[in-house]
């Protein structure tokens, strides 16, 4: 399975390469940014995006937006990844049509299985 | 001689009845006996010969009576027993020829029965022979015999028998016929006699009666008459010379000399009668004149008595007034000599007996160094011959100290006018003085305290004017005391548009009293700002006040402000790095990057330990400032208490175990089900249960239950740690606080978790708290509405009720007036005066309509409102705003749940609130749930 992490923060995104390569075995892409996401998406096709959503320039839901209305793009599930926990803001962020929301911090060593539990949800 | 004619006329009577008894009895005697023998001769005369089958017979033997010898010739032994039973003195004989022989009497009925006796045998002959015949077979000739001879010597015999019973039969009817006549004749006979005697003995004895009685009765009456008259000279007539005429003679003489002796007493008495009336006559008139004296002296001796009375009543009024009373009563003469004292003063001179003070001078007297001062006055009282009022004076007291007097003195007067000496009374004000200096001292104080303090302080009469203003409170609205005494207080108060300020401070005075308010100030220069208000009652001489302490909390608030800012960002800005060092210490726990040694381990836990506990408490202090803030979202829905239980259990087990700590729960009903947001519910009984591991000892257990009230569930955690002081179950819940200082070094946290938990529960319409259980330790507790699939009976519940209304207002006499009114219209209510209890009512009773007024204590009424729209059910039951204040259409547009009107208070027409709400209830049964 390959995944595609877009989040601003390198600590957050060398954690995610290992947390879901390393533990959960996965290929792993990222970007460091929303436009730079939406161009790995295309070029890589990965099988799912964990996306953050504060983010400088292209926010989290920006670039959301950007993939989906992109056909090349659209199929691909999309996975939040937010420090805030509140629940209305998780509500948001699934009424957008994500495939799933996670909240930071993160346990890395069961965020491949979330991220896997999330996908084959349906 | 004479004597015995009467004994002799009773004796005779007395014979001739005996005689004439036993005449009639013999007589009546002999006619029965005459009556037997008659018809016993009929029985000895008559024998008959019948047949029972002849009626006419047995007809004639009832009526005649008599005695009869029957000779029955035919009829079975049942036909005579009939006979027998019917005709008891009838003698039966049995057949047979013989018998009826006996009975025969005369030569012609003998000769009848020789007939029948000849005539049997060849019948019986004949009829041998032809039984002979036919028992020979010979049936012809039996036949032949029977016709020719058998039957024709029959029909003879029978012809001979019905002539022998005929001639019985007559003779039979002639002897009834006979005893008949007879037994008659005997009857009338006897009865005739028996008359004849009674009528003999009836003539004796009236005459008897006559001759003795009638002059008995006439000197019977004659001596009734003088009995009962008292007329002595009534005499018995009488005409016999026998036994009645010697008594009468006797008797008359007898009444002659009565009366002569009669005519003698009456004579003396009438003399006796004239001397006793002159005497007593007499007497009268000499009485009558004693009498008079009498009353005169008695009238005199009364009048003495009731004025000696009044007077020595009147005295001793006077002299118990002047010793009970505490003002000193003395009176001197002119040469000012004492004359006298009361009680009061003898005890302030030292002595025991106000009678001791007589005739000493105020030199013998405690106050010696005073007593030129006294005399003075007195001088000039008894020169000026006018009174002294209200000197105040020093006095030495026996135990020497100085005590202070108030004095008045008056000339007293002789009867002829002059002044003979004086009268002074006074009174110690030595207390009073003392108190009057302390009153003034302590005016000041407070004079100096309200001039000087920081905070603002207005105080106003019951009707909202202004009595004062001090500094800091002038300063901060730009008033001065002066300006703003007597007026209202409207202008100082930024009131909500359109309200009414009357009605705003009635409210205002309902709701902050000995609370703490925020309202909107207005300065003279028209700039609004934040205050505090906190108001208490103050009761006055003058009446009631109220007073207000303001303090301005512009600053305040927008530190607040930045700080709820801050405090936001922060804890967002934090999580980012958070979330590295949480990544890379639970990498390298996991072992991702390579085996770490025995001490590694061990460190990169202690580092992933306190990570987590950082990421909780910014957490917390995120929560605790969206709860305050109001912005921490809420779903209400019906949750399960068990799975609450459960889930909070699940998330504590781990810690529980490291702590080894038991974690115990008693069976909570799968049926329970509450009202809440169940992850910020399960938030709280976490947090309570992990209190409970921190501060139980190891080996301890912790028991979580969920016990059920009416309306309410009670969560409970109890534990047996050490619990929780008293004077602390409150402080506990508020924010940074342990129940000792060290506690958040030693257990960790900085108590942000309580105050949360109050928070949480407070917004579902609960409460918290801590008490002890019933053996050591504590247990913690949280209440919420319970879901209820039914309405609770409401007490009080009418009946038949068209809905239930629920009334919120904080002012608990509007509730009742309310009540009273809806009670008209047969609507059930519940009371709320809180919005805490308002939410809760409404999620435990689902009303048919809330009736909800915006000024609450704890908060305003848009807040009732914004809960209740969060439910699917609640947010459609219309809604009455019934308020003081306008609203603007901004607020309205707000204040809304199903269908929604408003109506302000004391505007609305009379009855409209009634009608409204009932119109409430029908737009709310029409639209579907």
């Amino acid at each position: 399975m390959k995944i595609l992490i877009i989040d601003d923060e390198d600590d957050i995104r060398a954690i995610s390469r290992l947390a879901l390569g390393r533990v959960g075995g996965m290929d792993v892409v990222d970007a460091a940014s929303g436009k730079n996401g939406i161009e790995k998406a295309i070029t890589e096709a990965p099988d799912a995006i964990l996306l953050d959503v504060m983010m400088p320039d292209l926010d989290g839901p920006e670039t959301f937006g950007a993939l989906k209305g992109d056909p090349r793009t659209a199929h691909i599930p999309v996975i939040f990844l937010t420090a805030k926990a509140m629940a209305s803001e998780v509500e948001r962020l699934r009424s957008l049509g994500a495939k799933g929301v996670l909240t930071k911090p993160f346990d890395p060593m069961s965020l491949a299985a979330n991220v896997r539990a999330i996908l084959e949800a349906g | 001689m004479k004597s015995w004619r009467i004994g002799r006329r009773l004796g005779i009577g007395f014979g001739v009845g005996v005689v004439f008894l036993v005449a009639v009895g013999w007589l009546s005697l002999r006619g029965m006996a005459a009556m037997n023998a008659s018809l016993q001769t009929i029985a000895n005369e008559r024998s008959v010969v019948v047949r029972l089958t002849d009626g006419v017979l047995q007809r004639s033997i009832d009526n005649a009576r008599i005695t009869m010898q029957l000779f029955v010739v035919s009829g079975g032994p049942a036909e005579q027993q009939l006979l027998a039973q019917n005709l008891e003195n009838t003698k039966l004989i049995s057949a047979g020829v013989e018998n009826i022989e006996k009975l025969l009497s005369t030569e012609s009925e003998k000769a009848l029965f020789y007939d029948v006796k000849t005539l049997r045998t060849p019948y019986l002959e004949s009829r041998a022979e032809v039984k002979k015949r036919l028992a020979a077979g010979e049936r012809d000739a039996a036949i032949t015999m029977a016709n020719g001879e058998m039957i024709p010597r029959l029909t003879v015999y029978r012809a001979a028998w019905n002539r022998f019973l005929a001639a019985q039969n007559d003779s039979l009817n002639a002897a009834v016929a006979e005893g008949t006549a007879r037994y008659r004749a005997t009857r009338a006979m006897t009865l005739l006699l028996i008359a004849l005697a009674a009528l003999a003995a009836s003539l004796i004895g009236v005459t008897v009666t006559r001759r003795v009685t009638t002059p008995i009765l006439d000197l019977t009456r004659t001596v009734q008459r003088v009995s009962t008259e008292r007329d002595y000279s009534l005499r018995v007539e009488h005409s016999t010379s026998d036994e009645l005429g010697v008594l009468a003679d006797g008797f008359n003489g007898m009444l002659g000399k009565i009366q002569e002796q009669n005519v003698a007493v009456r004579e003396a008495h009438d003399l006796l009668d004239v001397k006793v009336k002159e005497r007593t006559h007499d007497l009268e008139s000499t009485n009558a004149r004693l009498g008079a004296a009498n009353d005169e002296l008695s009238a005199a001796t009364a009048r003495a008595n009731e004025t000696a009375e009044a007077l020595r009543a009147s005295n001793q009024l006077i002299e118990g007034v002047i010793n009970a009373i505490p003002v000193r009563v003395f009176w001197k003469d002119t040469s000012l000599v004492y004359l006298g004292c009361n009680a009061a003063f003898a005890r302030d001179a030292g002595f025991a007996d106000p009678k001791d003070i007589i005739g000493k001078d105020d030199f013998q007297m405690g106050w010696r160094d005073q007593a030129k001062l006294y005399r003075a006055d007195d001088r000039h009282v008894i020169e000026s011959g006018r009174a002294k009022g209200l000197i105040e004076e020093p006095q030495q007291t026996p135990e020497g100290r100085t005590i202070t007097l108030l004095t008045s003195k008056l000339p007293l007067r002789g009867s002829k006018g002059e002044v003979s000496g004086v009268l002074g009374t006074y009174m110690d004000i030595t207390e009073h003085k003392r108190a009057e200096e302390a009153l003034r001292a302590s005016e000041q104080r407070t004079r100096a305290i309200l001039d000087n303090m920081l905070g603002g302080l207005i105080m106003v009469d019951p009707a909202g004017r202004i009595e004062l203003v001090n500094p800091a409170a002038e300063r901060m609205i730009g008033y001065t005391n002066a300006e703003l005494a007597g007026k209202y207080l409207g202008p100082l108060l930024s009131l909500p548009s359109g309200a009414d300020p009357q009605v705003f401070l009635r409210e205002l005075i309902g709701k902050s009293l000995g609370k703490v308010t925020e309202l909107e100030g207005k300065r003279k220069n028209g700039e609004i700002f934040p205050i505090e208000l906190s108001l208490f009652q103050v009761d006055t001489p003058e009446g009631r006040r109220f007073a207000g302490s303001i303090v301005d909390v512009t600053e305040r608030r927008a530190l607040d402000r930045l700080k709820r800012e801050f405090v936001s960002s922060i804890s967002h800005e934090l999580r980012t790095p958070l979330t590295s060092i949480r990544g890379s210490l639970g990498l390298l726990a996991g072992g991702v990057l390579g085996p770490l040694s025995p001490d590694a381990v061990e460190i990169v836990a202690v580092a992933e330990r306190n990570v987590l506990r950082l990421i909780g408490l910014i957490n917390d202090i995120l929560d605790l400032e969206r709860l305050e803030g109001g912005r921490l979202e809420m779903e209400f829905e019906s949750c399960d208490a068990a799975a609450i239980v459960e889930q909070s259990l699940e998330s504590v087990r781990s810690f529980a175990t490291q702590s080894k700590i038991a974690l115990a729960v008693d069976p909570v009903s799968a049926s329970v089900r509450v009202r809440g947001d169940a992850d910020r519910l399960v938030q709280v009984l976490v947090n309570l249960l992990s209190n409970a591991v921190k501060f139980s000892t190891a080996g301890g257990t912790v028991t979580v239950r969920v016990v059920l009230g009416a309306a309410l569930a009670e969560f409970q955690v109890e534990d047996r740690g050490r619990g929780v002081p008293p004077a602390l179950r409150e402080a506990i819940f508020e924010r940074y606080r342990q129940v000792e200082a060290s506690d958040s070094r030693r257990k960790g946290g900085v108590g942000l978790g309580l105050s949360i938990c109050k928070a949480i529960v407070e917004r579902h319409g609960g409460a918290i708290g801590v008490r002890d259980p019933a053996g050591t330790g504590s247990l913690f507790w949280f209440r919420i509405p319970l879901v209820s699939m039914h309405r609770p009976s409401l007490s009080g519940t009418i009946k038949g009720a068209k809905g239930i209304a629920l009334l919120v207002d904080d002012d608990e006499e509007l509730l009742a007036i309310l009540e009273l009114r809806l009670a008209q219209d047969r609507v059930a209510t519940q009371r709320a005066t809180t919005a805490g209890e308002a939410i809760a009512a409404a999620f435990a009773l689902k009303p048919d309509v809330i009736v909800l007024d915006l000024g609450l204590p704890d908060g305003d009424g848009s807040q009732v409102v914004d809960a209740l729209r969060n439910d699917k059910d609640l947010s459609k039951i219309p809604l009455l705003i019934y308020t003081g204040r306008d609203l603007r259409q901004e607020d309205r547009d707000r204040l809304v749940l199903g269908p929604t009107r408003y109506l302000t208070k004391s505007r609305e027409a009379e009855d409209e609130f009634r009608s409204v709400v009932l119109e409430l209830l029908a737009e709310g049964e029409r639209k579907p749930a």
